[in-house]
Formats: structure tokens, sequence, C-alpha cells
């Protein structure tokens, strides 16, 4: 197995916090949030789960070995973005596999054939990951303005285009994705403190 | 400028650490010298910031450590600098320096300034037997490179309007160059590719950018321009060329963390964001005349 210390870019010497610093960046870093409809995502969620055996694996050794300490990371698979999809109702669901297993071309194809009354938030929405996978980002967010624009209540296209706006302004500052992540961080971090303090909270 | 390789992959000086400046200097020489031992003087006028990227990238995937050693340069006689020695990283980016610049001399031909042609056609005939031994050793990257400048011309024969469309042909070129670097591992090589293609679209829209003015002036095709409409404020025009480069940026970024490497990891990461941003922020704001595209030797 790899050493836990070496994924986490720390020594062994390190203390508790640091430690749980260090894997919050990290984690912050690869979260599955940051590769919604990346054709890299599969690589993002692999790196994701090295992070979170790694702290695991600390945590357990350092209280002495198998003594069932509970799994502390972050549970990655709420987060796989496919939560969203069962939100909507979809009429493109092949299509959306499709995109998923990185048919590009196929999935491209098959949305033009759709006729233009049904062009809904979602068709706009598909096409947009589909040029964002392509690495085609200007028109990507075109398609997603769409999208938000016929289906403004729908979180999923929200975020596609929140993410893309946000990153046309800030571009690579690390502060940029800082905000909101801190504050899920915090919240995370003060419910897992309540639970090893064994109040169950 | 003299070459494909524009200066706009550059990292931000004062944020790298004095040894890790160091490392940068010895491959930026390294490169110099490989260019000379290769190709002969002439090349060396071809080192650009692009090219040392390149050299920078490759060897840090490799596993043959790059040994640093002090040596003299004939451009600076009086002061001893680290050297990179010779790498397989060092010698590829070489042989891409050597095909980009015959690829560039070559599109030149077509320019309707007459010295601007005289130039070319006299690099050529300077540079041939070095391309042909570039090309000899990497066929599909020269035909890369060949499909690139047609695919360009095509491009800016029709007046295109989509910038992504435009940005095309140098993003795969790319695409293809930096893939080309880890061939034998699939994971690596699929982030290799998006990097590449993410990065050569920052160098096509870089450069657009960069040309804004000159290209407004003498009524020639400029990608920004036409994707924001003829009568388009050039404060406008800049804006969109700054968030279509910070988009572009901040993906690059994104993808570059899912990348193994092995060494040189602060030197890259500050590249691929304080430079790439400061080089961005500069461009969009900088009044004509200022530019980005300088290299030295």
């Amino acid at each position: 197995m790899v050493d836990p210390y070496q994924v986490l870019g720390i020594p062994q010497s390190a203390t508790d916090d640091e430690i749980k610093a260090a894997y919050r960046q990290l984690a912050r870093k690869y979260h599955p949030d940051n590769y919604v409809d990346n054709p890299l995502a599969d690589l993002a969620t692999e790196k994701m789960k090295e992070i979170n055996d790694a702290y695991d694996e600390i945590q357990r050794r350092r209280r002495g070995g198998g003594q069932g300490a509970a799994s502390q990371s972050y549970g990655g698979q709420s987060y796989s973005g496919q939560s969203y999809c069962q939100q909507t109702a979809s009429q493109f669901d092949d299509i959306r596999r499709m995109i998923q297993n990185g048919r590009l071309l196929e999935a491209e194809e098959l949305l033009e054939g759709v006729p233009q009354p049904r062009r809904d938030g979602e068709w706009n929405y598909l096409m947009g990951s589909i040029y964002y996978s392509k690495g085609w980002l200007d028109t990507a967010i075109n398609y997603y303005v769409a999208a938000c624009r016929l289906s403004p209540n729908n979180l999923e296209y929200r975020g596609a285009y929140q993410r893309l706006m946000q990153q046309r302004q800030y571009g690579a500052y690390p502060s940029a994705e800082a905000s909101c992540c801190q504050t899920c961080a915090t919240i995370y971090c003060c419910s897992s403190c309540c639970n090893c303090m064994g109040s169950g909270c | 400028m003299v070459c494909r390789l524009f200066g706009y992959v550059r990292p931000l000086e004062p944020q790298l650490r004095v040894c890790e400046l160091e490392a940068y200097k010895a491959v930026y020489c390294g490169l110099c010298r490989q260019l000379g031992r290769t190709f002969g003087l002439p090349a060396r006028f071809a080192l650009s910031y692009d090219g040392t990227f390149l050299a920078l990238l490759a060897m840090a995937l490799a596993e043959p450590e790059p040994g640093i050693a002090p040596g003299r340069c004939p451009f600076h006689p009086l002061e001893r600098r680290s050297l990179c020695g010779e790498t397989p990283g060092l010698a590829l980016a070489a042989d891409v320096v050597a095909l980009s610049l015959h690829w560039k001399l070559r599109d030149d031909l077509a320019d309707e300034d007459l010295p601007r042609r005289l130039l070319a056609r006299s690099g050529l005939l300077m540079t041939r037997g070095g391309y042909r031994r570039a090309a000899a050793r990497h066929p599909e990257l020269d035909a890369a490179l060949a499909g690139m400048t047609r695919a360009q011309a095509a491009l800016e024969g029709e007046n295109c309007p989509d910038l992504d469309r435009a940005a095309e042909p140098t993003a795969s070129l790319y695409s293809t160059l930096l893939a080309s670097l880890a061939p034998e591992e699939e994971s690596q090589r699929r982030v290799l590719a998006r990097l590449g293609y993410l990065l050569g679209r920052y160098i096509y829209l870089a450069d657009a950018l960069d040309d804004l003015d000159k290209d407004r002036q003498k009524g020639r095709y400029n990608p920004l321009a036409a994707a924001c409409g003829a009568g388009a404020e050039t404060q406008a025009v800049r804006e969109r060329g700054r968030g279509s480069l910070f988009l572009t940026i901040g993906e690059a970024e994104r993808t570059y963390r899912l990348l193994r490497v092995r060494r040189f990891s602060p030197i890259l990461e500050n590249i691929l964001t304080l430079g790439l941003m400061s080089t961005a922020e500069r461009l969009a704001s900088a009044p004509a005349g200022q530019k980005g595209a300088e290299t030295d030797g």
C-alpha cells in the first residue's frame, strides 16, 4: 500500500490538526463538485478515494489500530452529481448516459436531431455539457445560459452555469472556490467533532 | 516574433522560490544549448517560454533525473550558469521548436508583406536541414503541425466568428503534442490531452488578444474582433478576451491537478495559475505596442 502520509503530502511527525488541514485542503481540491460534466471525473473520484483511504488509515493507526474507528472522511458518494439527475424527469436519459460514457459525437448527433419545440432546458444543458467536455468553453456557457433561462429553478443547470461564470471572472485564483466550500468544511467539521465526543448529535 | 512557440506560457518569476527559479532557468538555458547542438546557432533564436514549458513538463513526467550542472553560454560568456543536462524531454522540445519554426515560416510565405516573405524564405533555407531531421524523428508531429497550419488558414479565409472553432486547430495540435509525452499510461494520456487542448486554446486566444490592435489597423482577421462583431469597442473586445482566457486557465488548472508529476510541480503550478493569469491580465489591459511575445536567450 502507498504511504498514507505521502498521499496527504505531510511528514509522519505531523500533528492531528496538520493532518486534518492537509486532508481538508486536498478534499476541497478533488471534490466531485469540481468535476461535474468533466470527462476526467472518474480520475478525480479515484483521487478522492485515495485521499479518503489515506486519511482513514492514518486515523486508524493513530488510535492504536483496528479499534473499529468510524470513517471520518467525506463520504464522496453523496456528492457524485448523479444525485442531481433524479431531481427532474428526463426526456433524454439515454443521451445523458452516452455523455457520461464519453460518446460525445453520437450524443451530439442525437441532440441535433431533436426538433425545435422539444429543445427545452435539459436539451440546452446537455448540449452545454458536450461542448464543455470538448473544451469549447464559450459555446458551453451560451448553452448553460439558455438552459437556465428555460428552467430557472433547476439547480443542476444553475450550478454548471455559475461554475463557469465564476471561472470566467476569477480564472485559477485558489481563493475562487474557497468561499462556498469553506462553509461546507466548517459545517462538516463541527458535526464530526460532535460525533467524536460521543454525544451523537 | 520568431517562432510559433510564442512566449505566453511563462512563470510569474517573483513568486518562484530561488531554487525553483534556478531550476527553471537551467531548463531554459539547457533548451537553448540543445537547439544549438541539434540545429546550429540560428535555431537558438527560436527559443521561447512555450518551448521551455514543454521541456519542463516532459522532464517532470519522465523517470531519468535531469542533471543540473554549471556551464557556460556563448551569449553570456562572462558568467557561469546552471544548465540542465541532455534529456529526452529536452531533445523533444528542441525538435518541436524546430518543427514549429518551419511551419510558421511556411505560413509567412503567404504574407502580403514583401520583406516578411523574403525573411521567411531565407529563414526556411537556413533551417532546412534541421527541419528535415526533426520531421524524420517525429513524422506524426510534423503532420499535426501541417494540418494545423492548413486548418488555420482556412478559418482565417472565411473570417470565422466562432471563438471556439477558431481556437480548435491550435488546441488540437497541443492536445496531440502533450498526449505524446505519456503514450503508455492511459489515465495520464487523457489528462495530458485535455491539458494540452486547453493550453493550446489559451495560447491561441492570448495571441489574438495581443495582436488585436495591429490586426484591426491592418484590416486583418482577428478571432476576438470577429467574435464580438465589427462595431464592437476595443475595450469590450479586450474584456471578452480576458473572460475567455480566464475561463480556459481555470479549466487548465483543474485538469493539471489530476496529473501525476515526478518533479518541478511548484514551477508547473506557478506557470499554470499565476503565470498564465498575469499574462492574460497584462494582455487584456495593455495599450498598443506592448508585446507579450518577446524571447531572449
